[in-house]
């Protein structure tokens, strides 16, 4: 630690002023007085080296390592709030979050989609589906009230249905390969079950967001 | 070019005709012995980059489940060992995630097996976009642009040399501890401590203030004038501080 | 005027897909996938991923010429209890028959032509629908007897390598039958398995 002020008398030139209020601060605490935290903050910047032990700074300081405090607890922001996250998290190993992950993975797909989608065909469609919903609405209307009958009576039956049909079945993965080459006597097996095993690992995560109730 | 695996390399020319020759060495050069490259190669490890290389075929090949499957696989690790550290904040560093999967699924037909995985080609786009983003908004963090600019570089090399995915998480973890670290020893050793105990091992106020001898209020104090010494020592401006 | 009827068709088909009963999604029922299946689940992935280890694990083996150690790991995947036991899932039963013809085809390379067969006929009693994987099993079956015969004539026992060639190119006739059948469903001109 670089030594104090106070103990290199002999070659030191005049004191400044905040080596003198630094030192009445020592002064004070030797001789019994109660020395405040910002008197103590001002010995130790001193000793530490630091330039910035005025008391009028020290005010503005305070009110500034407060500001930084609540920051760090999450009250408020604090540019070295900021930096602090940042070495936290620079060093530590936090996941991201798995649901914003597989949020941020169909973005990104489905933006691919969405550029790829042919735009000239969107006025037919929607006019055709403009049309189909106003006549769903007019026979709509006249069988409503059987409807609504029917589906009061079915309400059980299809809660009980929705609680299953979210989830991806088990099925034969025979749709997985091209039906116009067979298999052959020899080979490929480790294509074919790689190829199943990230089919079903898709549809179990699927099924699983399912249960979580996000999809 | 080789793969590097922990501390062995392979050959993957043998496998794959994705050879370019190296603009360092001649051509004519005496090929290095190796060794039968089974014995080069973790089994377990080889057998996962078959399975691997069979999923970035199709992916390529516009199979959209197989590159959901690459981006889940890989993207947590590019969130934690790449962006995470870089951009120092759970928003921009998911934000330049969801960035990243966006410039892969417009890119992956570009992609070439290297025989060294899909993970280096991601990174080297992750790296990017972290550029981008940290270039884009001036942000508090242990990396500034220059550094990030350097990184990318540098994970373009590695891609180059076919460094394999754990070593490029190494690498990684290990850029951020010593830029860090560097930083830390470059400040006073009080102060170095008030950031260790507060903020990296997030000990409490009362704990940091017992372990540094002082009041929890000067705690504080001791930690804004710590956390201002390091931002001045990582080549940071500290006047943006009210 | 042609555009207008097409619209008219349209909006016919909308109407009468939104008035039909309730069924079950047809895309599952032409993928094999009957109402009361399981949901894919941890259980089903962890016996998937495994089986893709030993595949691969088996593609060093092989590409070592190390057979025995091939059949060991092999051997190891298909040995019961595979999950669901008797009613395992669709996917549990055509990796166990894929993976019993993979086995059935390094027996018969190793000249265990019986122990072969005995896989075969077990590949062929969980395979049971008309599919790719059953397919596979008697293509594996006309390889073996391919080799039984050959094997058999070199011995010169020449009724056993005679009833083997038979056996052969029934084995061989019936995997181009069911790959046929798998062609139709393809094509949608003949009924699932």
């Amino acid at each position: 630690m670089k030594t104090r002020p106070e103990l290199d008398l002999v070659d030191a030139p005049v004191p400044s002023k905040k080596e003198l209020d630094a030192a009445s601060a020592a002064i004070r605490a030797l001789v019994g007085g109660s020395i405040d935290r910002f008197d103590n903050e001002a010995l130790l910047a001193l000793a530490l080296g630091d330039d910035v032990a005025d008391e009028a700074i020290l005010d503005e300081e305070r009110v500034d390592a407060n500001l930084l405090r609540h920051a760090l607890d999450g009250q408020g922001e604090h540019p070295l709030a900021e930096l602090a996250s940042a070495l936290r998290v620079a060093t530590g190993s936090k996941e991201v979050d798995e649901l914003t992950h597989e949020r941020l993975v169909r973005r990104a797909l489905h933006e691919r989609e969405n550029r790829a989608a042919p735009r000239r065909y969107w006025p037919i469609a929607s006019a055709i589906v403009a049309l189909a919903a106003g006549i769903a609405l007019l026979i709509g209307n006249v069988t409503a009230d059987r409807s609504e009958r029917e589906v009061a009576a079915s309400l059980p039956r299809l809660r009980a249905a929705a609680a299953t049909v979210a989830l991806i079945p088990s099925r034969s993965t025979e749709s997985l390969f091209d039906a116009s080459t067979a298999f052959g006597a020899r080979g490929g097996e480790s294509a074919r079950v790689g190829r199943i095993v990230a089919s079903r690992a898709s549809d179990f995560r699927a099924n699983r967001f399912a249960r979580w109730g996000v999809r | 070019m080789s793969c590097v695996v922990s501390n062995v390399a392979w050959s993957p020319l043998r496998l794959h005709a994705h050879a370019r020759p190296s603009i360092l060495r001649p051509v004519t050069a005496a090929p290095t012995p190796v060794a039968p490259f089974e014995q080069r190669l973790d089994p377990a490890r080889l057998a996962e980059l078959e399975a691997e290389r069979l999923l970035a075929e199709r992916a390529k090949a516009g199979d959209r489940r197989a590159l959901a499957e690459i981006l889940r696989k890989f993207g947590p690790i590019l969130y934690r060992s790449v962006l995470l550290p870089r951009l120092g904040s759970e928003a921009v560093a998911q934000d330049a995630l969801g960035d990243t999967y966006v410039r892969v699924v417009e890119k992956f037909a570009q992609f070439e097996w290297r025989g060294c995985g899909v993970y280096p080609w991601l990174r080297v786009v992750a790296m990017r976009i972290a550029l981008d983003s940290l270039r884009s908004r001036k942000r508090e963090t242990l990396f500034d642009p220059d550094d990030l600019a350097r990184a990318a570089d540098a994970a373009e090399r590695d891609l180059d040399q076919g460094l394999d995915l754990k070593l490029c998480e190494e690498r990684d973890r290990e850029a951020a501890k010593i830029k860090l670290d560097t930083a830390l020893g470059a400040i006073n050793s009080r102060y170095a401590l008030a950031i260790r105990l507060r903020v990296l091992e997030e000990k409490s106020r009362e704990e940091a203030a017992g372990s540094l001898g002082v009041t929890v209020s000067t705690l504080d104090v001791v930690l804004h004038r710590a956390l201002k010494a390091l931002k001045k020592a990582l080549g940071g401006d500290d006047s943006e501080s009210p | 005027m042609r555009v207008t009827s097409r619209l008219t068709l349209i909006c016919a088909l909308v109407l009468t897909a939104c008035k039909a009963q309730p069924s079950p999604d047809p895309a599952l029922v032409a993928a094999g996938c009957h109402e009361d299946a399981p949901a894919v689940d941890e259980t089903l992935l962890a016996f998937l991923s495994k089986a893709r280890a030993v595949h691969l694990q088996v593609d060093l083996a092989e590409a070592d010429a190390k057979i025995d150690e091939a059949v060991r790991l092999l051997d190891g995947l298909v040995r019961p209890p595979a999950p669901g036991g008797e009613n395992a899932s669709p996917e549990v039963a055509e990796v166990l028959a894929d993976s019993l013809a993979r086995l059935a085809e390094l027996e018969g390379q190793r000249g265990n032509f019986e122990a072969a067969r005995v896989l075969v006929r077990r590949g062929l009693g969980i395979a049971k629908g008309r599919t790719q994987f059953r397919g596979r099993l008697f293509e594996v079956l006309g390889s073996v007897e391919k080799r039984s015969f050959d094997a058999l004539r070199e011995r010169r026992d020449d009724e056993g390598a005679t009833a083997a060639k038979l056996r052969s190119l029934a084995a061989l006739k019936e995997a181009v039958s069911i790959q046929e059948d798998v062609i139709d469903r393809a094509l949608g001109t003949a009924p699932s398995p």
